[in-house]
């Protein structure tokens, strides 16, 4: 034992410890940063070191998998159940906005026709069976203020009336129906005419604007607007807008296919005119 | 004892055809429920699905309840189509007794009588439609209602009563009272 720490051995030993503990000191001293030994060290070693590290990451991860797969299983299905409540949120929010949308568009209406009363919105519940001139059902009646031939709209334009009324439905016929026709004028212009269906418009969700004069002087792109000629719709509330001119088959006169302002295809939400400027009256004189 | 066990299975028995009946009806009331609800839905050509349901269930039970099938699913069809309350029920109460009549003294369960009956049933019902409903107001090109809706509405009629008639023989095959079935069984046609 004796010989050991005389010998060569002990003293190399020393002066390792004795040049650690030095370079210690002298680290202290150099507030944090580190050695230029260390700094090459290091540099020569960080690519093995994030190597290995790699290689730790993807082994403990196997690991886990095996180990924590229970929890991993109690954790996906309940991020499933938060993704699925945070979807149903999202469909409610959007439900919201279009019926918000929607309200807005109402408002719009009252605000630039201060005589219309209103009823709420109606939602569409369904259509009539295989009806080639699209009638549907909503979801307001008799108890709601609704009653027969009220005009029931959008804030885009004119849907149809009220053709059968229930305490807690109603029946809309629409303009595509040749059942319902409606005094149109056309905007900016004395022209005017009788909107109404057709069977082979009605298809594409269109109808038409019959007896309008041989020198009528309506084009493409016009608006057509009600003229509330027989008083049961209020006057100036838009249609649609003509789309072709034709002569008749009478060739007494033209009529012009209308599109209508109404998107009918995507239709949701319509109210009705419960009462106008003018309609009492004019029911009375009839 | 035996005759414990006699009474016993006299008693078991009407229970469990009375069980089976009920299960028959609700199944009935279902379909005819989805039926109704299907009808509305959508703005498009739909099949008048009310319409085979009702003759499937004529054509194993008897006349009245027949009738009485025939009158609740015209009524339904009167509401989807927004028709005169009756306008349908009554030509469909007259058709399911038909129906009934003849498949309890002349017709077999077989598809094509299904098939045929149907038909003439949606051809009738489709075709009354049109005249009174549209073509004696006197529409111009009112026979295209006829080409783009009553004619497509038979045709889908007719294959949805070749879907319904799997459905409704594998619902009597398990629910139908037994006398009923062994008499199906027995009556078999010539050629098989």
């Amino acid at each position: 034992m004796g010989g050991f720490f005389r010998s060569n051995k002990f003293r190399i030993i020393l002066c390792i410890i004795a040049l650690l503990i030095g370079m210690m000191l002298y680290a202290v001293t150099q507030d944090g940063y580190t050695l230029p030994t260390t700094g090459v060290i290091g540099k020569l070693l960080n690519p093995i070191r994030s190597f290995s590290n790699s290689i730790s990451t993807k082994v403990e991860d196997t690991i886990h998998i095996y180990t924590r797969n229970q929890q991993y299983q109690e954790e996906n299905a309940q991020l499933r159940q938060q993704i699925a409540e945070l979807e149903n949120d999202l469909a409610d929010y959007h439900r919201t906005q279009q019926e918000l949308e929607e309200l807005e568009a109402f408002m719009d209406v009252k605000i630039d026709h201060e005589d219309y009363d209103l009823s709420d919105p109606c939602t569409i519940i369904g259509y009539v069976e295989n009806d080639p001139f699209h009638s549907f059902y909503i979801d307001k009646g008799s108890q709601d203020g609704l009653s027969v031939y009220d005009p029931v709209v959008t804030s885009q334009g004119l849907v149809g009336i009220i053709s059968e009324i229930s305490e807690t439905f109603a029946t809309v016929k629409t303009i595509c129906s040749p059942t319902l026709s409606v005094g149109g004028e056309i905007s900016g212009s004395s022209e005017s005419g009788i909107v109404e269906g057709d069977v082979t418009l009605a298809a594409d969700y269109q109808c038409h604007m019959i007896f309008l004069d041989k020198d009528t002087k309506i084009k493409n792109g016009d608006l057509v607007l009600t003229s509330n000629s027989v008083g049961i719709f209020p006057s100036g509330y838009l249609i649609g807008t003509v789309q072709t001119i034709q002569p008749m088959d009478n060739g007494l006169s033209y009529c012009a296919v209308i599109e209508p302002a109404v998107d009918f295809e995507n239709l949701t939400t319509v109210m009705a005119i419960t009462d106008f400027a003018g309609k009492e009256q004019q029911h009375g004189e009839e | 004892m035996a005759r414990n066990k006699l009474l016993l299975a006299v008693s078991k028995k009407p229970k469990r055809q009375k069980l089976r009946s009920v299960i028959l009806w609700v199944l009935y009331s279902i379909l005819i429920l989805m039926a109704f609800v299907l009808g509305t839905a959508g703005d498009y050509v739909k099949p008048l699905l009310l319409l085979p349901i009702a003759l499937c269930i004529s054509s194993v039970c008897s006349t009245a309840v027949a009738g009485g099938i025939g009158i609740a699913c015209g009524l339904l069809i009167d509401i989807s189509y927004g028709t005169l309350l009756g306008y349908h029920a009554i030509p469909l109460f007259l058709i399911c007794m038909g129906v009934s009549l003849l498949y309890d003294r002349l017709m077999q369960q077989r598809l094509l009588n299904l098939v045929f009956f149907t038909l003439v049933a949606a051809f009738l019902i489709t075709g009354s439609d049109y005249i009174f409903q549209y073509a004696i107001w006197g529409y111009e090109n009112v026979s295209q209602i006829y080409v783009k809706n009553s004619l497509p509405c038979l045709v889908y009629t007719v294959i949805s009563s070749v879907v319904y008639y799997p459905i409704f023989r594998l619902m009597h095959r398990f629910l139908l009272p037994p006398r009923r079935r062994k008499v199906e069984r027995t009556v078999k046609p010539i050629d098989d």
